[in-house]
């Protein structure tokens, strides 16, 4: 039995799609009815895992929704924002990512943070401005723990 | 001159003065120095100072190399004991796959409990969400740290998925595939995902009673989501694997280790730096050890 579930709202054609949980071989989205979106916001913020049969689950059904319809990917997780850079297909040609997080790490205390990255913040469609170290009130300092040619590649690969 | 060719020019008996004593006549080799068209020994162990895992893989499926250890990790000597641990005494992985590798050079049955601090046993697919709940658990016990917890989740997922559907498609062919992956779900033979660390790494592993992965076979795969991109192995079929599932194991690992007894067992597991900024973990040059015992 699949640990995954979803929520679907229409408001007049934008329909904004919620997933939850683990997307894996026992995920189905066929049932996810969409008919007469313009737009599907797909937030990705409470997945907590994507397994390889699940990725596959993904790029079937996605590739399924129609060229009309205008997609969004939201709140992107790192385990998905890997799965795009990892796999082609996973976020369409056509699709735009408006936010994601990016981990951040404090050397000294070994402590972590999720930084979300939002379109027209951090980034626009030509030109990303990485804040390569973030400082917390308390002065504890994190730095972008990523590796930026690989975390990034896929806003370089829509700029182009 | 690195401090490499050092190790290897100038103290051409370093590998032998740490390993000799309690295994003789290990054969070591300077991956970087060997020719293209020289193929490894089964016990040979390479030793690269940090090794591309696209040439290391290569090496591997086409070449014959069973084991790699990079010498610019800190955990470079307990990993060149491992290797020669599992090429001279390859039984003692079966029975104690953790102390193999957190004490390759006193493994036994009280080391094992030592380390391993999880286990879950399963025998069917709808098994999958007891163990991946009970170890998330447990490594929240032990680690905060969502990038180790995502990483070590992938993990998991991915080497019980290929316990319950790839192995007995492997070892059966493939109606067993379809039986497990279907509605009705059939029960396989029982194998087991664990649980160890010690200081520095989180150790993951599983092992499955069918003894049927073929590692260079593996490594074949694995090698080709390198050099040509994962695009060029994905199976985006209903039928069979998806063809990525080791590449994401060995990727998301720093140490990858992995036993075969034909007909028996396989275990496989990843090793993962529990203390690490995730730059650091990725920039880590990657160890393999692969034992195929015969049957």
């Amino acid at each position: 039995m699949a640990n995954f579930h979803y929520t679907l709202d229409d408001n007049s054609g934008k329909f904004t799609l919620c997933l939850a949980g683990h997307i894996d071989e026992d995920v189905t989205f066929k049932h996810i009815d969409i008919d007469g979106a313009k737009e599907l916001h797909i937030d990705f913020k409470k997945v907590d895992s994507i397994n390889s049969c699940g990725i596959r689950e993904w790029i079937i059904w996605i590739r399924s929704v129609s060229a009309d319809i205008r997609i969004i990917y939201e709140n992107c997780p790192k385990a998905i924002v890997d799965q795009i850079n990892m796999v082609s297909g996973f976020l369409p040609d056509t699709a735009k990512v408006v936010s994601f997080y990016v981990p951040y790490y404090n050397e000294d205390t070994g402590r972590e943070k999720m930084v979300l990255f939002i379109e027209g913040d951090q980034y626009t469609e030509n030109d990303i401005n990485i804040p390569f170290v973030i400082k917390e009130e308390s002065g504890d300092v994190f730095e972008v723990d990523v590796i930026e040619s690989k975390y990034f590649k896929f806003l370089k690969v829509k700029a182009s | 001159m690195s401090a490499h060719k050092r190790i290897l020019e100038r103290e051409p008996k370093k590998f032998e003065l740490i390993l000799n004593e309690q295994w003789p006549d290990t054969s070591v080799i300077d991956v970087d120095s060997v020719e293209k068209k020289n193929n490894f020994q089964l016990t040979d162990i390479g030793v690269a100072k940090s090794a591309r895992p696209e040439a290391s893989t290569r090496d591997s499926y086409e070449k014959g190399l069973k084991y790699l250890v990079n010498s610019s990790r800190a955990d470079f000597e307990r990993e060149l004991n491992v290797a020669a641990k599992m090429s001279k005494e390859g039984e003692d992985f079966f029975k104690y796959p953790v102390a193999t590798v957190f004490s390759p050079n006193n493994v036994s049955e009280n080391k094992e409990s030592e380390y391993k601090f999880v286990e879950y046993g399963f025998n069917s697919a709808d098994d999958k969400y007891k163990a991946l709940i009970l170890l998330e658990v447990e490594l929240e016990k032990i680690s905060s740290n969502e990038v180790l917890v995502t990483s070590a989740r992938t993990i998991v997922d991915e080497m019980f998925t290929n316990a319950i559907y790839n192995a007995p498609e492997q070892a059966l062919g493939k109606e067993q595939r379809r039986a497990f992956s279907g509605s009705e779900r059939v029960e396989t033979k029982s194998g087991r995902i664990f649980m160890g660390k010690n200081d520095s790494f989180l150790l993951i592993g599983c092992e499955d009673q069918y003894g049927s992965l073929d590692t260079k076979g593996l490594m074949e795969r694995i090698h080709k989501c390198y050099d040509s991109g994962v695009d060029s192995v994905v199976n985006l079929s209903k039928e069979g694997g998806v063809g990525i599932g080791t590449y994401m194991l060995f990727n998301t690992a720093t140490s990858f280790y992995v036993g075969v007894k034909p007909g028996e067992s396989t275990i496989v597991m990843c090793a993962i730096p529990r203390n690490l900024s995730n730059r650091k973990v990725q920039r880590m040059a990657k160890n393999f050890h692969l034992l195929d015992l015969k049957g």
